[in-house]
Parts: structure tokens; C-alpha cells; sequence
């Protein structure tokens, strides 16, 4: 009985607050985890724009770039929701946005790279990112250099 | 000597005469001036008033809204209005519709005519329409299209009156019933208030850093709805529609798609301002545009990433999705917005509600490249302080008990007619 107590009196918090640390430091390695993937993806986002585009390979390089960045947009989501926060959500909408604006670069490589897709390609993306010079620039060198 | 006098008496008579005209032209011209008073803006600049003069008799489009509508000689304040004196007055120095007025009128005022069931509703209560005008425009400072010379003006301020007010209002709830009838999602009454409250102030002339007229329209959003596979559908599903409620809207449409020709190399572009500003068929325009614009931004942009994500299944008919997709229409309407709102719901449609999501948008959100996802939105919620400090000038003109309703748990829902 006399056991008994002292493992409530003592054991029980002590066991608490173990778990209570122990779920702060997943969810700071959560944290971290997140921020590398976020790294990571602008990484492979200044190395797609960076690198030279032929129309050979166009359509594997697009695609590959637009799965990692749905994989790390989903892997960014499943770890949010373990912590159970929303700090880290401009992370996932900046993601999100990246998906958003390869949109004309994907339809691209979707296309015959007629006349035609070539126009649509920069409609699009003139239209996402009216105001926003930078992010026009870097897709328009994309559509540059498939559509002359 | 006697001739001499009979033509002083003759002179007598003609200057009887003459005094007699001479009153009874000031008389009439007195009431036909009294007739004009500018809600905002300076009598002197007649611009907007003399082009909705010539549209009456010249455009096919602001006639039939005239002839509809029944603008000019019967409108919801006439039926309201506890004393009508005023509106005879009116009615009789109205000369394009005098004598309809005045039939129209006398049965009003017998109480025989059965107006409401003929003419359609307006989508804006007229006095919250003109709240809204006065309030936002109360600086004046606003730069404005000088039609058709199409040159920008920052000191002339163009008179606007109550009947330019209330044929806005008939466009708008012509163009809103049109869509409606024909399934097409677009903004919804309050959020449409909202939007012509903050992007012009309901006036027609505005023009603002591309911006242009009562919509605020800029040429990449006209643009996208002439590209073939974005815009250029939901143009064309109205322009063939056959439902009578689009019969205006079908003018407007055929005559631009006609002279787009082919290759749409001619569509409608705001480089020619004025052909979306100027009353007969810019103003009107403008206006189908922008309602079009945000049909298809729902059906095109938002509709298939919400499906994507399963949230219409779950959520289409919780009481807090229409105003949901009113808030992502408007953030995707601005510069740009686009692929903001489409990027905000992939990242909350996962773990929010339509009312837990409605929240995060209007406090704001910013991705961690910097970009303002909500930048557009924020000039039409509460949270920005010249919205809140607009509304509550916007509700300070308004009647009682329209204004307690408009301050109280209505809101802008409070000038919206039953459509």
C-alpha cells in the first residue's frame, strides 16, 4: 500500500513530465525536420531554374522537380499535424506556391511545344505572378529557352 | 400720330409675350436644372450625365436596361417614398419616358400597379449603394477617365447622380441574374457589395494604376478571358446561353467576340480604357467581365483543387462555404492571386473547416518567401483599419433602420435585396 502511494506521489508526475519532454523534443525534431525539407527544396528549386533545359529531357526534369515538391509539401503537412501547430504553415504555402507556378512549365511539357502551348505557357504565367518580377523571370527563362 | 401709338401698342404686347415665354423657359429650364443634382462630383462636369443621355437614345444595351428597369420613372424609392411629391416633379422633367412616367406613376400612386412583379429586383438596396458612394468617394481625390478622349483627370470631379447610381445597380443585378440563371457561381450579393464599395466606390469613371472603371479591370485578367482553354469557355457558354435573363449580356458578348475575329487578335483590351468605362457599352462591360471573371476563377481555379483535396464533399454544404469561396475568389482576383489562393487551399483545406479557414484569411498569411497570399483581400475585411473606418463612414449614411441593421448583426448583408 505504503508502495503504492510513493509510486503515485512520485512516479506518476515524474512519468508525466518525461512524456511532456519527451513530445517537445519530437516536436523540435519535427521543427527541424521541417526546416531541412524546406531547405532542401529550395535547393532543388534554384538547381531546376539554374539548369539548362532541352526538350529531350524537359518532361522527365519537370516532372521530377513536381513530385519532390508534392513529397515535401505532404512530408511538411504529416509532421505539422504530429505537432499539432501552425508555425510552421508559411513553410507549407510557400511549397504550395512553388507547385502553383511550375503549373505553366508542367502544361509545357505536356504539350506538342507548339505555337500555341508556347502562348499558354506564358499567359499563365504572367498571370500567377503579375506583380512579382522574380518568380515571372524564372519561369519565363524556362519557357525562353523551349520556345523561341 | 395714331399708327405711331398702335405700334408702341404692338411693341406692348409682344414684350407681354415675350415676358410670358421668357418665364415660362426659366421656369422649365429651373426644373429641368433642379432636376440634376450630383450625389458627388460638380455640376459642371457633365461628363458621365451627358454620355448616359446619349446612351439612352444611341446604345441598344442601356435602352433595354432603361426599358427593364424601368429607370427614370419608377424605382424602388418611388415605391417607398412616403410622400411622392418629389417623384412628380421628377417624373414630369424626365422627357425621354414623360409620358410612361406619368402613367406609370398615377398607377403607383392609386395603388393599381402591379410594378414589382414586372420590374426585376435590384440587387442593391438604392440607399446603401449611395452610402457607399458617398463614403468612399468623400475625398474626391480620385483620378477619373475623361471619355472618349480617354485621358486620365485628377481634378475634374465628374457629377454623378442618382440615376447613374441606380442604372449601376440595374447592370449589375441584370449581369448577377444572368450568371445565376445559368448555374454559374460567381461572387456572391454581399461580397459583390464589397468589392465595387472598395474597388471604386460605385463610380464609373474611376481609374486607378491600370485599374479601370466600376471593377477595377486590369489587362491580363481580360486577357485570360480570351485564352482559349481558361476564360474564353465561360464567354462563350454565356454568349450562346438561351435564357432570357441573358439577353443583354448576350449583346455585349456577341459584338466582342464578332470583332475579336478568328485569332482573338482584336478582343476587348483596356488599352482602349474607355471601351470599359463609357455608359452604353464600357460601363456594362466592365461589369460582365468582372462577374464573369469570377465565375470562372470558382469553376476553373478554386472547384477542382477543393476537389482535389475532398473538401467539397465534406464541406459544400456547411453554412460557412459560400462565404469561403467568396474570400478565395476575391484573393485570387487581385494581381497575381491566383496561385496564392489555389496554394492556401492545398496547405488549410487539410485541417480547417470552412469557418476555421475563413479565420486564418482574414487575419492574413504570408508564405516564407514573403508573399502576401491575402494582400488583396485585406482591403475588404474589418481587420484593415481604412476598411473598418469606410464602413463606418458607409453606415453613418444610411437611414434608420437600415443603419442599425448594417451595424448590427446584418452587416453589408443588410443592403442586399432578396434575389
Amino acid at each position: 500500500m505504503y508502495q503504492c502511494i510513493l509510486i503515485v506521489i512520485f512516479i506518476g508526475p515524474m512519468s508525466q513530465a518525461a512524456t511532456k519532454l519527451n513530445l517537445e523534443k519530437k516536436a523540435s525534431t519535427n521543427l527541424i525536420t521541417i526546416n531541412h525539407i524546406y531547405k532542401e527544396s529550395m535547393k532543388t528549386k534554384s538547381m531546376f531554374y539554374n539548369s539548362k533545359f532541352d526538350k529531350k529531357k524537359f518532361k522527365s526534369k519537370v516532372e521530377a522537380y513536381s513530385k519532390s515538391l508534392t513529397t515535401a509539401l505532404k512530408n511538411v503537412q504529416s509532421l505539422e499535424s504530429k505537432n499539432n501547430t501552425s508555425t510552421t504553415d508559411p513553410i507549407a504555402l510557400q511549397l504550395a506556391l512553388e507547385i502553383e507556378l511550375i503549373e505553366p512549365i508542367q502544361n509545357l511539357a505536356n504539350s506538342n511545344l507548339n505555337e500555341k502551348s508556347c502562348h499558354a505557357a506564358r499567359h499563365l504565367n504572367k498571370y500567377n505572378t503579375e506583380n512579382d518580377t522574380k518568380d515571372f523571370n524564372l519561369v519565363d527563362s524556362v519557357i525562353k529557352q523551349l520556345c523561341n | 400720330m395714331e399708327r405711331f401709338f398702335s405700334q408702341i401698342g404692338v411693341i406692348r404686347v409682344n414684350l407681354k409675350v415675350m415676358k410670358y415665354w421668357l418665364f415660362l423657359y426659366l421656369f422649365c429650364s429651373g426644373f429641368a436644372f433642379a432636376e440634376i443634382i450630383c450625389v458627388t462630383g460638380k455640376i459642371k462636369n457633365r461628363n458621365i450625365i451627358d454620355q448616359l443621355s446619349k446612351a439612352k437614345s444611341n446604345s441598344e444595351i442601356t435602352k433595354a436596361i432603361y426599358a427593364q428597369y424601368h429607370i427614370g420613372f419608377i424605382s424602388n424609392e418611388v415605391e417607398q417614398a412616403p410622400d411622392c411629391h418629389d417623384c412628380q416633379i421628377r417624373s414630369k422633367n424626365t422627357s425621354d419616358h414623360a409620358t410612361a412616367a406619368k402613367e406609370i406613376l398615377k398607377h403607383t400612386l392609386t395603388g393599381t400597379a402591379n410594378s414589382t412583379s414586372q420590374t426585376p429586383k435590384l440587387l442593391f438596396k438604392p440607399e446603401c449603394l449611395k452610402a457607399s458612394h458617398i463614403a468612399i468617394n468623400a475625398d474626391s481625390t480620385s483620378t477619373q477617365l475623361s471619355c472618349p478622349d480617354g485621358k486620365k483627370t485628377l481634378n475634374r470631379s465628374f457629377c454623378n447622380t442618382e440615376e447613374i447610381l441606380h442604372y449601376q445597380n440595374a447592370v449589375i443585378s441584370n449581369f448577377y441574374g444572368c450568371l445565376k440563371s445559368m448555374n454559374l457561381p460567381t461572387l456572391s450579393p454581399k461580397y459583390l457589395f464589397k468589392k465595387y464599395s472598395h474597388e471604386s466606390g460605385f463610380k464609373p469613371y474611376y481609374s486607378y494604376s491600370g485599374g479601370h472603371g466600376i471593377s477595377q479591370l486590369v489587362d491580363e485578367f481580360i486577357a485570360d478571358l480570351y485564352e482559349p482553354e481558361r476564360g474564353l469557355p465561360f464567354i462563350k457558354m454565356v454568349a450562346n446561353s438561351e435564357t432570357p435573363e441573358c439577353s443583354i449580356a448576350r449583346k455585349i458578348l456577341n459584338t466582342d467576340l464578332k470583332s475579336s475575329g478568328k485569332n482573338l487578335n482584336n478582343r476587348p483590351t483596356t488599352k482602349k480604357a474607355c471601351s470599359f468605362v463609357e455608359i452604353g457599352d464600357g460601363l456594362e462591360r466592365n461589369i460582365l467581365y468582372g462577374l464573369i471573371g469570377a465565375a470562372k476563377i470558382a469553376a476553373l481555379e478554386l472547384k477542382p483543387i477543393f476537389e482535389q483535396y475532398d473538401y467539397l464533399s465534406k464541406y459544400q454544404n456547411d453554412p460557412h462555404f459560400e462565404e469561403l469561396n467568396d474570400l478565395l475568389i476575391l484573393a485570387a482576383y487581385g494581381p497575381g492571386g491566383r496561385s496564392g489562393a489555389r496554394a492556401a487551399i492545398r496547405v488549410y483545406s487539410r485541417k480547417n473547416n470552412p469557418q476555421a479557414f475563413i479565420t486564418t484569411l482574414n487575419s492574413g498569411i504570408t508564405s516564407r518567401g514573403g508573399r502576401e497570399v491575402t494582400r488583396y483581400l485585406r482591403n475588404y475585411t474589418n481587420s484593415n483599419k481604412d476598411s473598418k473606418s469606410k464602413s463606418n463612414a458607409l453606415a453613418s449614411l444610411l437611414p434608420n433602420p437600415l443603419n442599425t441593421e448594417f451595424i448590427g448583426e446584418q452587416g453589408v448583408d443588410a443592403c442586399i435585396n432578396a434575389f
